[in-house]
């Protein structure tokens, strides 16, 4: 469709010209302007300079320098900024009967934009658009594996027994790729009315997306075996497809609309190179195809008793799709090395998890129900009812597995296998790990979880407005949750209330005042299922008791907004927003126990933006997140500290900060300058606490180490000057600059100490590709447009 | 199977049947609406442009200046349409508010939210994407139509909806010369104007993603008017891949994005709330034996470094996150593969 849609744009016009010819007063193109300019920029993305190591301490073996690639994915996330020739095309006719505009841009670049619409004002209007978008993520990425961007990456060396374990460990010798996604919106609708109170509707669209995205998986049976990051291929398409009939007066409205969406990915497994695995080739599951219809109806009635107005929305939806279930997984071995110390972890078999139904048919129905009744009783008085209904069910194949879950040191299922014996499924060429953990993956029947859930909300709200300058309003409501498939909370009651003061009364000078408080509270079941184990309660003696998700677990929630709008004097504008938010978590030991968000924003204008106006603006955001746990088991809330159990706890901090001026000069009549500039910095990270006061005051000798996360600082400049020559002709200049700076002590294992490869100890190496390392940039941009306007 | 056909069925017909009667009153009610009134006297738009050339000349140019369409203020008079009778106003010589003109703009604080946006609802009332426009937040809290819209600016630059963009916006070099929808929001929602240019964000200031993209603000049913029955209905229009159905779910994926996510900005990839390990650890507390910290460090290259900190945190290995169809509990329960 991409191929076709610029001549059926460019054949649209044409029709659409001839349609207008034919109108009776003259077509007009007044407004139209085609610009042409040229681009030149200069990029330099940061690397990731750093060092591949074979030691798993810093001490025990050099350090081998390495500088990786430049990523340049920042600067151009959304963006394209190649160097060349740039156009916009803006033509806007109307007549008498028709119109028509066309506006393109971006012509023949990644993030090239086209629109066409047009219509007869009375009767029918139509569009049809193109929009494209770049999403690069990472540049520069190194892998051993070949293959990147399809449904294999490997490499032909590992294969079992290979001597050399761990192999790959020069990333000089690596392969290197871009991360980046291509998405792409094309379609089209139609609206016809026929001059009457009918309508209706008709839309299609279909969007691609295309590229390479980050993509990981553990090696071996535990999280501390390392891991191994390489590019998963992504190809998708999605077509919608809409149509809305309706009726509509001023007394009311009602119209139905019908959705129908179908998503296909083309590659729906792929197989990475995991040196552990039979073959030394893994399994991932890609997302699924599916497939969404959706009906709604919506109703309007209008100019009821007390000026009020019913309104109620109702929809039906059905997400389905259909898939084989495998029934190998996979089976890991328990690390050993074959030969002993140098060789790489036997490769072992694969186990038929023996899954009750072959097939997957996934089923989740949503129903909804909304209904609004707002009246104004006279008098400044105005209120709202409103009543939300939302109810997800799913409905999917409930699938059981009889082996192939996680236990460590767990019973064996009398179905499961022993350790040794013969090979099982279609694996013809190894048997059962000799393991002795092997029986963690043999455990009895475990279903899958179909999680569904319901939700009702209702509230009424009023207000009354004193007189011209004073109004107060307020609300209550309350929200009610139902779930089935999540056993720690089944049950969520929120409750919240809010009461709001706006005061006009100084001409110069507005104010608004809202407070708001929320109460949260769930039916907490703490011997929910948890760790590894699907049928294992959490126990008094399990720190998982003690916990709650900070989604679900008990909250009272202040917060306070303040708006304040003051012109000081003639040409002056002064805006201040303050807001503060606190959740108290409570009922609790470990978890979240308290989050605290403020946000201050300031905005000072001076002059008249039709000669000269400078802006300033300021943010300051600071939230803190505080979390509780426990290290150790047996555990607690009441139990004292000691060497190996005890309480911790992280504070988390964030911090934004943003500051900027903007000027607008118009010093001739002919010319026009802007200039703008602002920084805008990110940062904090986390502090940590610990209840153990021996040794060092961590864990086994460990140290507590407070390191920070996304910390950042940006800074731009923009110039523009537009010069308009006569009529027709403006010509514009304009010079852009970007730095940007990134810091962050969790990906100083790609760039610090560890790039790339990672050597751990033991058989516990791990192999990264640098994803989202250093994004940080400078820019340049100069760029010259000529635009004429007809 | 056959009950739920004839339900289907009965259904289908009550809607039909619910439509028809609907639409079938109020088409009587139509018929008994008073007809447009002629325009009378009032002095039109070649009198208005001897002082206000511009306003005419943008309302000349656009389709309320156009005659073929039937409720344009072309047809009633036009500016008297909007602005009311201006005889005085004429007679007056003119001035602010003399004679009785009536001015809808932001800044005119005679006129209430409602009166000037009443204004506009004298002809588009029956607009379809007006149709909740009572039940939103914007008319509760005081927004009138001209708060956002303003029928006399420069529609050049992909302006069809005559956007206002009276506060400054910054934002990085972008290639579009588009006047995007997000200038307009800010001039009220100030605090997005950081959230939106953090390093984590949606493309909104590079002009593919619009606000109203993902909120309706001509009024909705949902909170924060959203354009879908729920947050994650509406995360899922453009993140098809993330529908599933899968074998194993995530719960909180399955009910609420913003359990994770903070759609208009974040400091952390992904947009998300928190960076991972801190974000999983707020439901997460003992998957793994010691929980986060184990002893080892924290920070990576720290003797040595700890893996569930490094990089992705978590989701290193927890990759399918959204949901997974691997084969087993030891990698799709816990979203492995």
């Amino acid at each position: 469709m991409n191929r076709k849609l610029i001549p059926f744009l460019v054949g649209s016009l044409f029709v659409a010209t001839a349609a207008s010819a034919a109108d009776e007063d003259e077509f007009s193109w007044s407004g139209s302007s085609v610009g042409i300019g040229v681009r030149s920029t200069k990029q330099e993305g940061g690397t990731r300079n750093g060092a591949s190591a074979t030691s798993s301490t810093v001490t025990t073996a050099p350090l081998a320098p390495f500088t990786g690639p430049q990523d340049k994915a920042k600067i151009n996330e959304y963006r394209d900024l190649s160097d060349g020739v740039t156009g916009t095309i803006d033509l806007i006719g109307s007549g008498k009967q028709n119109y028509l505009r066309f506006f393109g841009e971006n012509l023949g670049y990644d993030d090239q934009f086209l629109n066409l619409r047009g219509g007869d004002y009375s009767n029918y209007k139509y569009q049809v658009f193109q929009d494209k978008m770049p999403h690069n993520l990472s540049w520069g990425a190194l892998t051993p594996l070949s293959g990147t961007g399809t449904a294999q990456v490997s490499v032909p060396g590992a294969a079992p027994g290979n001597p050399a374990y761990p192999p790959f460990q020069n990333p000089a010798t690596w392969q290197q790729f871009d991360y980046k996604l291509q998405r792409q919106v094309t379609g089209g609708n139609f609206d016809f009315s026929g001059n009457s109170p009918w309508n209706f509707r008709a839309g299609y669209n279909e969007t691609t997306m295309q590229g390479t995205r980050p993509l990981s998986g553990r090696l071996g049976t535990g999280s501390g075996n390392g891991m191994i990051e390489f590019g998963a291929p992504v190809d998708y398409m999605t077509k919608d497809a809409t149509l809305d009939f309706g009726y509509s007066v001023k007394k009311g409205s009602i119209s139905v609309n019908v959705l129908n969406s179908r998503f296909s990915n083309s590659i729906d497994t792929m197989q990475f190179t995991n040196f552990y695995m039979q073959n030394n080739l893994d399994t991932v599951y890609l997302p699924p195809d599916n497939m969404l219809n959706r009906v709604g109806l919506n109703a309007t009635l209008r100019e009821l008793p007390a000026s009020s107005t019913l309104a109620v929305r109702g929809t039906w939806s059905k997400l389905t799709n259909n898939f084989g279930v495998t029934a190998g997984a996979l089976l890991p071995t328990n690390n050993v090395l074959n030969p002993a110390t140098t060789g790489s972890p036997a490769g072992v078999g694969i186990l038929n998890t023996n899954p009750s139904s072959s097939t997957f048919d996934g089923d989740i129905e949503t129903k909804t129900a909304s209904l609004s009744y707002t009246s104004n009783w006279g008098g400044g008085l105005d209120s709202k009812l409103f009543y939300n209904y939302y109810d997800a069910k799913n409905q999917s194949t409930l699938v059981t597995f009889d082996k192939g879950g996680l236990l460590t040191g767990g019973a064996q299922s009398p179905n499961c296998p022993n350790p040794g014996d013969a090979a099982i499924g279609t694996a013809p060429a190894f048997g059962w790990p000799t393991s002795s953990n092997a029986n963690m993956f043999c455990i009895a029947q475990h279903p899958n979880s179909l999680f569904s859930y319901n939700k009702h909300d209702f509230g009424v709200e009023g207000g009354w407005r004193v007189n011209r300058a004073n109004k107060l309003s307020g609300g209550l409501s309350s929200l009610a949750t139902e779930r089935e498939g999540r056993e720690d909370a089944e049950k969520t009651d929120e409750r919240r209330a809010w009461a709001e003061y706006k005061n006009s009364v100084l001409d110069d000078l507005s104010a608004r005042l809202k407070v708001a408080y929320v109460q949260r509270r769930s039916d907490f079941n703490p011997a929910r299922p948890v760790g590894q184990n699907p049928f294992a309660d959490a126990t008094p003696a399990q720190v998982p008791y003690y916990y709650r998700a900070y989604d679900v677990s008990n909250a009272n929630q202040p917060a306070v907004k303040l708006v304040l709008d003051w012109a000081p004097a003639p040409m002056w504008d002064t805006s201040l927003e303050a807001g503060i938010r606190q959740t108290n978590y409570r009922d609790m030991s470990y978890g979240r126990t308290h989050d605290d968000r403020r946000e201050y924003n300031l905005t000072v204008s001076y002059g008249d933006p039709k000669a000269f106006r400078i802006t300033a603006l300021a943010n300051y955001e600071i939230v803190q997140f505080d979390q509780v746990y426990r290290n150790g088991n047996p555990a607690s809330g009441a139990s004292p500290n000691d060497a190996s159990n005890f309480d911790w706890s992280t504070t988390n901090t964030q911090t934004n900060r943003m500051m900027g001026l903007i000027a607008d000069w118009l010093p001739r009549e002919r010319l026009a300058l802007k200039a703008s500039w602002f920084w805008v910095t990110t940062g904090g990270g986390v502090h940590f606490n610990s209840g153990n006061t021996s040794g060092t005051g961590g864990y086994a000798g460990g140290p507590l180490v407070d390191y920070v996360t996304d910390n950042t600082q940006k800074q731009v400049l923009n110039l523009k000057g537009d010069y308009q020559f006569d009529k027709q002709w403006t010509g514009t200049l304009g010079y852009a600059q970007e730095k940007y700076d990134y810091n962050d002590d969790q990906m100083k294992g790609y760039q610090g100490f560890y790039p790339y490869y990672q050597y751990l100890g033991g058989n516990n190496s791990s192999w990264f590709s640098g994803a989202y390392a250093n994004p940080s940039y400078r820019l340049q941009v100069v760029y010259m447009t000529a635009t004429y306007k007809f | 199977m056959r009950n739920r056909k004839q339900l289907s069925a009965a259904a289908a017909k009550v809607l039909v049947a619910v439509f028809v009667f609907t639409g079938a009153a109020m088409q009587a009610a139509l018929a008994q609406q008073p007809t447009a009134q002629a325009a009378g006297a009032p002095p039109g738009p070649e009198v208005c442009a001897a002082c206000h050339e511009a306003q005419v000349q943008s309302y000349a140019t656009s389709i309320h200046g156009q005659k073929g369409h039937p409720r344009s203020p072309a047809n009633a008079g036009g500016c008297v349409a909007c602005h009311g009778d201006g005889t005085e106003h004429v007679k007056a010589g003119g001035g602010r508010g003399v004679g009785g003109i009536r001015n809808p703009s932001p800044s005119n604080k005679a006129m209430t939210a409602d009166e000037k946006s009443q204004v506009c609802m004298n002809c588009h009332s029956s607009d379809r994407h007006l149709a909740f426009w009572d039940a939103g937040q914007h008319k509760k809290n005081d927004v009138s139509c001209s708060n956002c819209h303003n029928p006399h600016t420069d529609r050049s630059l992909n302006n069809d909806k005559m956007l206002r963009a009276d506060v400054p916006a910054a934002s990085p070099y972008r290639t579009t010369v588009r006047q995007l929808g997000y200038e307009t929001c800010i001039a009220c929602h100030r605090d997005l104007r950081a959230q939106i240019n953090k390093p984590s964000h949606h493309p909104i200031i590079e002009g593919k993603v619009q606000c109203h993209n993902c909120h309706e603000p001509h009024g909705a049913m949902t909170p924060v008017m959203l354009k879908a029955e729920s947050q994650r209905d509406l995360c899922l229009t453009c993140h098809t891949d993330k529908r599933g159905p899968f074998i194993w779910n995530h719960a909180p994926a399955m009910e609420n994005c913003a359990t994770c996510h903070t759609p208009h900005g974040s400091s952390h990839n992904r947009l998300l709330a928190q960076k991972p390990p801190a974000l999983c650890a707020d439901c997460h507390p003992g998957g793994h034996t010691h929980g986060l910290y184990d002893g080892r460090g924290t920070i990576p290259g720290v003797n040595p470094s700890n893996i569930r900190f490094e990089g992705s945190g978590c989701i290193n290995c927890h990759r399918q996150i959204h949901g997974s169809n691997a084969p087993s509990s030891a990698f799709g329960r816990f979203f492995m593969r």
